[in-house]
């Protein structure tokens, strides 16, 4: 083998999948553009753009940085592919009884606004997709709110939960401080020393309401709907 | 000693008479040992290539084809699903059974949505607009025998009715209701029943409304557009509960057939 | 009167002592910073595997929390012990096969103290909160092109030595390093520009990012294992490589294969479908170069099993072939279509990702190590138990670890398959596997300690003195290197 056919064969062969899989694929797709609704079959129009309420970006960072990822996943994977789609709680809100299914696959759109897609490395703590209706129906009938629900979670996950979990416990991303007059209005309900009370951070606060702005289960354009059951608007 | 020149030679050190060659060269070899000790690397090997790797590279050339067959579409950079893909169903859901739900829960739900028609005149609070349309709440009508009220929907009503001590005659009456399908009848009449200030406590089975159903037909005599009822009649004809089983409120039942489960709590 | 074979090896004789004064600066530098680096990644992975199943374990470190702590522990194993051991044994191999001293030592030694640097600050970034949420690429985003700018002018040299030799045979291992020289930065800047200096889709970054682990490790750590592999099998045992053909066969098989692989972990995402089904092919055929590689070498040692007992070299080389077979095995298992929705979320990849770098790469890199070191410090290794230890703790614990996290992996991805049982259920199958880990790694911890002790102390010129080689086994009562003992006595007594 001479050097000439070495070099020719190593560009070629590695230059071949590098255009295929990588410049090729991430050229195209950062040209994606968002799919509109029509009214034949979504009964609106306007382009389909999740609504994403929350500190998307700021607690995306935090998240990122926490190594929330190294644990947890944020993909719904189609039915050929695993079975994500009839966990419980993780693709949408499914309540057979009322007719209402808004479970649906991880969507293209679903990233916007984060830099990098946390899709995640493991499921040692659950796919987190929804997690913002999951954390609704924890406080359902109490006064936390989801948010305030999460503080807790990420203070202590082996507080008052009804469940076991091996999520670490971020303390870090709160300040325990002394309690002045009556308390901040901001402090977690968890117990602290004599005198103490804990307040999250602003990272904490992010990464809460990065949490709660997980919900992907809106309605998606009648394309990217794969549902069994999905009717054009103008038959119903 | 010579003065004259001598050629270099590269093997061998370049010495004065005064170096002990063998000691030198005891250096080489023993400060170095580890280098002299070294083998050349040969690849000269020509051994063919084994049948265990030609075969075993065979069976995973077939694993991978199995792969990329799973994928399909290779090099379609607009297609982020598999081709004609549509969610499966959970296996084993079916063996669950559809949802469940008591009787009661599940036609007050439903008649909830039938009622929408009504609550154009009735008010959505079926208390009526207190000068053409009867309120629904607290009226005998809706809390009494069961064969009234359903002929009141099917029929429409003509004429004087007396409501709660306040008679109420507007122009044209109520008009009939189309409502054939006994689930829908028996949703809506449950939930009058159980609204608005009501409080029978009991279901009308889809049976009953079917009953009712037969009635309405019988009454009507082919007829596609059968006269309204009106008060005396109500009283006369159909001052009776409907015929059918009477179901316990609590009762689960199957959510489509609406017929009761066996095993209570089977719940998904 | 010299024949031409002896003629060639004085010559060699000659030149080896000069090649490997010429390097030993960064050669040491390398190993002994690497071997460092190494242990920090240890502790920092025994740290993060306690906290998968003791959560609270130092619970109140906030830089400690799992996340960071599992980052740190791979960054610090790929960028800190893999890179720079796989850099000594880079400019050490070919400037031998070469025939070339190296020319620019200084610069090497500077440009590594830059990387180690540059890898110690990545390291605390991703500890105090910095870190960048992209796995394997946690360093903040301005260190990458200090760790390319390094590379650079760490193999410059290699590659000109390479263009430089002396016309003639080109050996095996120096396709595998050539490749591994253009491999790396290729795929470093690619997966660096796209992901972070590019504004590219978000799902399609996570593609890259997983792109860039698989070919970082099937094209820089495996080429680099499999060249040292290539060299010391023959080298040690003076046998000829079993097949020239089967060689080409393996290295253009990965060449050509190991470029697709990768996106099989985003199987499901919304990236073009046939993405992840490629990359699980790709890997699934990843087996034919493992199988190729691993029938030539073992076949050059067959027949010289106490040959291989008695060398460190060969035993880590050989279990280093092992590692490298495993990983093709492994490579099928976790990526045809049923296995791979079990093995895709679980611990499984890390098991992977595991036996590819210590299973395999590193027991060559040791092995390479042990046949160095004596070399260029020309001394030889103090103690055969340490070496010993070092070959079982490290052989049992990543075997133990593979077993766990890909047994375990697997069990813990059938069970997420389970969906209508609760979370619980999946969450806590994996908590004995993760036991099991820990305490491998433990293992493993306490056999490069001493590892690293050995090093340190054949840095500090404390190494034996004598013409034999510290061997495993001591089979002859004469050896035939003459008399064992402290080299001063002998020659005294001989004089």
């Amino acid at each position: 083998m001479t050097f000439r056919t070495f070099s020719l064969g190593l560009l070629g062969t590695f230059s071949l999948p590098w255009l295929l899989i990588v410049v090729v694929p991430y050229a195209t797709m950062q040209r994606i553009q968002p799919v509109e609704f029509n009214e034949d079959d979504d009964g609106r129009t306007g382009p389909y753009v999740p609504a994403r309420p929350g500190r998307v970006t700021d607690g995306a960072a935090v998240y990122a940085a926490n190594g929330c990822y190294t644990c947890h996943t944020q993909l719904i994977r189609p039915t050929y592919a695993g079975s994500d789609m009839w966990r419980e709680d993780w693709a949408g809100v499914h309540v057979a009884a009322d007719n209402i299914d808004t479970r649906r696959e991880t969507s293209v759109f679903d990233f916007n606004g984060e830099a990098f897609a946390q899709i995640g490395l493991t499921r040692t703590g659950p796919d987190l997709s929804n997690v913002g209706h999951r954390a609704e129906s924890y406080v359902k009938g109490t006064e936390t709110t989801p948010e305030e629900w999460f503080l807790m979670h990420l203070y202590n996950p082996r507080g008052d939960f009804e469940y076991w979990s091996s999520c670490p416990s971020n303390g870090h991303l709160f300040t325990v401080r002394k309690k002045t007059g009556q308390g901040s209005g901001d402090a977690l309900a968890v117990k602290a020393r004599k005198g103490r009370e804990v307040i999250p951070t602003a990272d904490a606060r992010a990464l809460a309401s990065y949490l709660y702005s997980l919900q992907k289960d809106d309605q998606v354009p009648y394309s990217l709907n794969y549902s069994p059951d999905k009717k054009r608007a103008i038959e119903q | 000693m010579s003065d004259s020149y001598q050629p270099i030679d590269p093997l061998r050190p370049d010495l004065d008479e005064g170096t002990n060659v063998a000691r030198t060269h005891g250096a080489v070899v023993e400060d170095n040992a580890a280098i002299t000790r070294e083998r050349r690397v040969r690849e000269d090997g020509m051994e063919p290539v084994s049948l265990w790797v030609i075969v075993s590279s065979a069976f995973v050339l077939l694993v991978a084809g199995a792969v990329l067959n799973a994928g399909g579409g290779l090099f379609n950079y607009h297609e982020y699903r598999v081709d004609g893909y549509v969610q499966r169903e959970a296996p084993g859901a079916g063996d669950s059974g559809p949802a469940t739900a008591p009787i009661m829960d599940a036609l007050v739900k439903n008649g909830s949505k039938v009622y929408s028609t009504c609550s154009g005149c009735h008010q959505g609070d079926g208390m009526g607009d207190g000068a053409s349309y009867p309120p629904l709440g607290g009226s005998e009508w809706v809390t009494g025998d069961t064969e009234q009220l359903a002929m009141i929907i099917l029929n429409g009503v003509n004429g004087a009715i007396t409501v709660n001590g306040r008679t109420w005659n507007t122009a044209g009456g109520m008009p009939a209701q189309a409502l054939r399908d006994p689930v829908q009848l028996a949703s809506v009449m449950t939930y009058l029943r159980n609204s608005f200030g009501n409080a029978t406590g009991d279901v009308v089975t889809p049976e009953m409304a079917a009953a009712a159903l037969e009635i309405y037909k019988e009454r009507a005599g082919g007829s596609p557009t059968p006269p309204q009822a009106t008060e005396a009649e109500l009283k006369s004809d159909h001052a009776k509960m409907l015929s059918g089983e009477v179901m316990d409120p609590a009762t689960v039942v199957d959510l489509e057939t609406f017929q009761p489960v066996e095993a209570a709590g089977a719940v998904e | 009167m010299a024949t031409d074979s002896d003629t060639i090896k004085h010559a060699d004789d000659d030149l080896r002592p000069l090649i490997d004064r010429s390097l030993r600066h960064p050669v040491m530098f390398f190993f002994t910073s690497a071997a460092a680096w190494l242990a920090v990644a240890l502790i920092l992975g025994i740290v993060a595997s306690a906290k998968t199943h003791a959560p609270e374990f130092m619970g109140n470190v906030g830089w400690l929390v799992y996340g960071k702590a599992y980052a740190a522990h791979l960054n610090t194993l790929v960028y800190g012990w893999g890179c720079q051991a796989a850099f000594g044994v880079i400019i050490w191999l070919m400037a031998r096969l070469s025939r070339k001293e190296c020319r620019n030592p200084g610069t090497i030694l500077l440009a590594g103290h830059v990387w180690n640097f540059a890898v110690l600050y990545g390291v605390i970034a991703i500890l105090s909160g910095g870190g960048t949420g992209v796995p394997w690429m946690e360093f903040p985003a301005a260190v990458w092109p200090v760790l390319l700018i390094s590379y650079v002018f760490i193999m410059a040299g290699s590659v000109v030595q390479f263009r430089c030799k002396e016309g003639g045979h080109t050996y095996i291992s120096q396709w595998y390093l050539l490749g591994a020289i253009i491999w790396f930065p290729w795929v470093f800047t690619t997966a660096n520009i796209l992901i972070f200096n590019f504004n590219g889709h978000p799902v399609m970054d996570a593609g890259i990012n997983a792109w860039f682990k698989s070919t970082l490790i099937l094209l820089f750590f495996v080429p680099v294992g499999v060249a040292a592999a290539y060299y010391l099998a023959p080298k040690v045992t003076g046998r000829p490589v079993h097949s020239y053909a089967l060689a080409q066969m393996g290295f253009w098989a990965l060449a050509v294969i190991g470029p697709w692989t990768g996106m099989q972990k985003l199987a499901g995402a919304p990236i073009p479908q046939f993405l992840p089904y490629v990359g699980a092919a790709a890997t699934v055929l990843f087996f034919i170069p493992a199988v190729t590689v691993a029938v030539n070498i073992l076949k050059t040692v067959a027949g010289h099993a106490s040959t291989v007992a008695a060398s460190p070299t060969l035993r880590f080389t050989i279990a280093g072939i092992f590692g490298l077979l495993a990983l093709g095995v492994m490579g099928v298992c976790l990526n045809f279509p049923a296995g791979l929705r079990f093995s895709q979320f679980s611990i499984a990849g890390y098991g992977f990702e595991i036996l590819a770098i210590y299973g395999c790469f590193s027991m060559c890199s040791f092995a390479a190590m042990y046949f160095i070191v004596p070399r260029i410090t020309r001394r030889e290794w103090l103690s055969r138990r340490f070496i010993s230890w070092h070959f079982y703790l490290s052989a049992y614990g990543v075997a133990t670890i593979v077993i766990c996290t890909i047994g375990g992996g697997l069990m813990q991805g059938a069970a997420q398959e389970y969906w209508n049982m609760p979370w619980s259920d999946a969450a806590t199958r994996q908590y004995a596997y993760g036991w099991g880990t820990t305490v491998s790694w433990l293992f493993i911890l306490f056999a490069n300690v001493f590892f690293l002790l050995h090093l340190l102390l054949m840095w500090a010129r404390l190494g034996r003195r004598s013409q034999h080689p510290t061997l495993l086994h001591q089979h002859h009562s004469e050896s035939p290197h003459g008399p064992e003992g402290d080299i001063d006595e002998i020659q005294a007594a001989n004089a």
